[in-house]
């Protein structure tokens, strides 16, 4: 278990006395795509946000890429800028074109030159799918799209880990679909992702892992064909029973 | 009669309603005692010319205080903070026409020196820009959404890179019709430092009118000199109006 990428060694954070994570434990492999799931409020969103410090912990470590993460501000920052972050409202700068959007962070933070950034922009818009919306604006995009050129903009900065925070929970279900495409594609390529989702069609086909999370604990964490069908606790059986059932066109539960 | 018949009618007889009220207007504007007011509108017009200087120059005061004092009480250690909010409050707690008086009639007591009325004006003006505009800058900042300084500090950027590329340009896009409300104002509250003897355009238009007996021609000039200065300050405004639309 040692020796992980990322690896949360008894982290416990509070938000007043909400006890959001208790005592959790974990370690990512590179190239491990873990899946976290669990109802609202579980506190997967937290776990998620304090692998690149969008929140700090209360006590316990994490080491990301073999360094602890502590409070030194340039060291966060640099950490950061390994680490891809796509969001659940795709937070797209609304005042920047789409390739400019995917550019930013290189030429303000590497210090690419103009043109190199501007050809891995376009090659990552092209790899989302959507190299014709390089000039739109985000609000000329569905939500799909919209989501799509997020992951670009995370990809641009050539990171080491990828993070979904519920990346199709504010899609349309048509979209949906073209989403989880893409992120099959990165985590198909080899991509550290952690990604906190309902999608268990996606958790099934491509997590090396799935981890259950309830009341700010790790209550399952096992390989996907094992959760799916040979899930140990009442909770993770009774979750996947509401989700699984209430999502047409999923694997049931029982299969 | 048809019911379009009696609308066409309607508007007809509203039109020629509106036009007779015009006509009606223009005479009685003609007849106004325009005659005795020309030989002061050269005055008239410098006056008003003195307050676009007293306007711009403390407007451009004010940007530049407002910022830091927007920042500091938005970001600002707390002690700072809190002063930052108590001088932006106070100012704007209280009438704009006290504090001209506060700078005009008590610098002379903290600083030993006398102050003229003309940057005794410039000086409050200033501050009361500065407080006003501050809150519209706040404003704007404050309605950037949490989601973009996360998404950019999620990328790797600073603090200093984040507040340049992604808040800025939105705040400032956000707070452009309040700062046009603002401006406005502004424009008009230059008329009290008549009070402390600076001869703006409202003065001026009230030493003329002791002079020559022509109150209503004046008063419509006063009026128009304000609309047409507020109007303008509308029109340079819109001109840094972006293009793009804005979602979210």
């Amino acid at each position: 278990m040692a020796g992980g990428i990322i690896e949360f060694r008894n982290v416990h954070k509070w938000f007043g006395t909400l006890h959001v994570l208790d005592d959790v434990s974990l370690a990512v492999q590179a190239g491990q795509v873990v899946v976290v799931c669990g109802p609202s409020g579980s506190g997967k969103s937290t776990l998620l946000r304090c692998i690149n410090r969008l929140e700090r912990i209360d006590r316990g470590e994490i080491v990301v890429d073999g360094a602890p993460l502590d409070d030194q501000v340039r060291k966060i920052t640099r950490l950061r800028a390994e680490i891809g972050m796509v969001f659940q409202r795709f937070n797209l700068y609304p005042h920047l074109s789409v390739l400019d959007n995917v550019m930013l962070a290189p030429l303000k933070v590497r210090g690419l030159a103009r043109d190199k950034a501007r050809a891995i922009a376009e090659d990552l818009l092209a790899k989302v799918g959507i190299p014709e919306k390089a000039s739109a604006y985000p609000a000329q995009l569905s939500g799909g799209q919209q989501q799509r050129v997020a992951i670009a903009r995370a990809l641009a900065m050539g990171p080491k880990i990828m993070l979904f925070d519920e990346p199709t929970s504010a899609l349309d279900p048509e979209m949906i679909q073209e989403v989880l495409e893409v992120m099959v594609g990165l985590a198909e390529g080899g991509m550290t992702m952690v990604v906190v989702t309902h999608e268990m069609g996606f958790a099934r086909r491509v997590a090396d892992r799935v981890v259950f999370m309830d009341a700010g604990r790790v209550v399952e964490e096992a390989a996907p064909e094992d959760f799916f069908t040979r899930a140990r606790d009442p909770r993770t059986r009774s979750f996947l029973g509401k989700i699984l059932s209430h999502v047409p066109g999923l694997p049931d539960a029982s299969t | 009669m048809n019911a379009a018949g009696s609308q066409r009618l309607q508007a007809a007889l509203w039109w020629l309603g509106v036009a007779i009220a015009v006509i009606v207007a223009a005479e009685r504007v003609r007849r106004l005692e325009w005659a005795a007011v020309a030989p002061s509108l050269p005055f008239l017009l410098t006056a008003l010319g003195r307050s676009w200087v007293l306007a711009i120059v403390s407007i451009a005061c004010g940007v530049i205080a407002a910022f830091p004092l927007a920042l500091t009480r938005l970001y600002g250690p707390r002690g700072l903070r809190q002063l930052a909010t108590g001088a932006i409050e106070a100012v704007r707690a209280t009438p704009e026409l006290m504090v001209i008086f506060w700078v005009y009639f008590t610098w002379p007591y903290l600083a030993g020196n006398q102050v003229t009325a003309w940057n005794a004006a410039l000086g409050s003006l200033s501050v009361i820009a500065a407080a006003y505009l501050a809150e519209v800058i706040r404003a704007g900042i404050s309605s950037v959404p949490a989601g973009q300084v996360e998404a950019s500090i999620a990328s790797g950027m600073s603090g200093l890179l984040t507040f340049r590329y992604i808040v800025l340009p939105q705040a400032l896009r956000n707070m452009l019709p309040a700062l046009l409300a603002q401006l406005v104002a502004l424009f008009k509250t230059t008329s009290l430092v008549y009070a402390i003897g600076v001869m703006d355009f409202f003065r001026a238009v009230a030493v003329t009118k002791n002079a020559v007996f022509a109150p209503y021609a004046l008063y419509l000039i006063l009026g128009a000199g304000y609309f047409v200065s507020c109007f303008a300050i509308g029109r340079i405004v819109r001109w840094f109006d972006p293009r793009y639309q804005l979602l979210e």
